[in-house]
């Protein structure tokens, strides 16, 4: 681009701020990658404690051991992105924020709580309505919106049902609330 | 032609670094070389005028070993900026 020292008309001036604010409003995309990881290890990890149980296998909580190894790989994936990243967003930054808060909550939820393991699932299914709908919100990706209004009410019924069929439930809220509007993040990244 | 508008931002490549930068939180030289399509040596110099005036603050820092520069719009930039979009809404008005 060359530089035209004052002799931009007023036209080529309301072209160029237009042009150039909407090539960065491409930037604000939030990558699917996170949400399809988590939504698939709690789905396997819910899917699989189910079976675990109907089967009658004491060691039933095994599954959940995919959790850490899910964070492991999150740092990693934010350490490398951070490195190749060229610029940073009001947005992006925002919803660094809200998981980061969801993080803390899960944190204190998981360490601190006295209800047995399955009470405080639809909790974090209420947690995961606050991540997806505001991540939703501030992106402007309805999907995201609708998948946490979906764990809101999965959590309803969750806090109704209270046994282990809320391992059940919690495969749903995740599949509805981070896989679905996870491929479809990806499949609106690539647009 | 216009009278009062803001030299520093009528200019093609100052004015797309500033609409760039005002934008988003902050930006790598790469991004706005990419972005814009100038040429280093043009955007350096161009960068350096908005420092200048403080309408950017330029942060040098290193990633990897690598010397990297990103920019950020300062809050005089952003009121040199709205005020430059004005200038230009009243003339599109008037005419």
């Amino acid at each position: 681009m060359e530089t035209k020292e004052n002799q931009l008309t007023e036209q080529e001036s309301l072209q160029i701020i237009q042009s150039m604010i909407a090539v960065a409003k491409n930037e604000v995309k939030s990558d699917s990658f996170i949400y399809l990881l988590w939504g698939w290890l709690v789905f396997i990890a819910s899917i699989s404690q189910f079976i675990l149980i109907e089967m009658k296998n004491d060691l039933n909580s095994i599954p959940w051991l995919l959790m850490p190894i899910g964070g492991i790989i999150t740092i990693g994936y934010f350490v490398r992105k951070r490195k190749e990243e060229k610029v940073k967003t009001h947005v992006g930054d925002f919803i660094k924020y809200i998981w980061t808060a969801f993080g803390a909550s899960m944190v204190v939820i998981m360490f601190f709580n006295s209800m047995n393991s399955m009470q405080v699932l639809p909790v974090i299914m209420c947690l995961y309505g606050i991540g997806l709908f505001l991540s939703g919100g501030v992106l402007k990706f309805k999907p995201l919106v609708w998948g946490g209004i979906f764990c809101w009410l999965c959590a309803i019924a969750g806090f109704e049902i209270q046994n282990i069929y809320l391992l059940l439930i919690l495969a749903l809220a995740v599949l509805g609330g981070y896989i679905i509007p996870g491929y479809l993040l990806k499949m609106n990244n690539k647009k | 032609m216009f009278k009062d508008l803001d030299p520093l931002l009528h200019s093609q490549l100052r004015l797309s670094i500033m609409s760039l930068l005002i934008s988003v939180k902050e930006a790598d030289f790469s991004f706005l070389k990419e972005k814009t399509k100038a040429t280093a040596g043009n955007l350096s110099v161009q960068i350096t005028k908005l420092s200048e005036a403080d309408y950017i603050v330029v942060k040098k820092t290193f990633k990897d070993n690598y010397p990297q520069t990103s920019c950020i719009i300062t809050k005089k930039g952003i009121k040199a900026f709205e005020e430059y979009v004005d200038a230009i809404k009243a003339y599109i008005k008037k005419n």
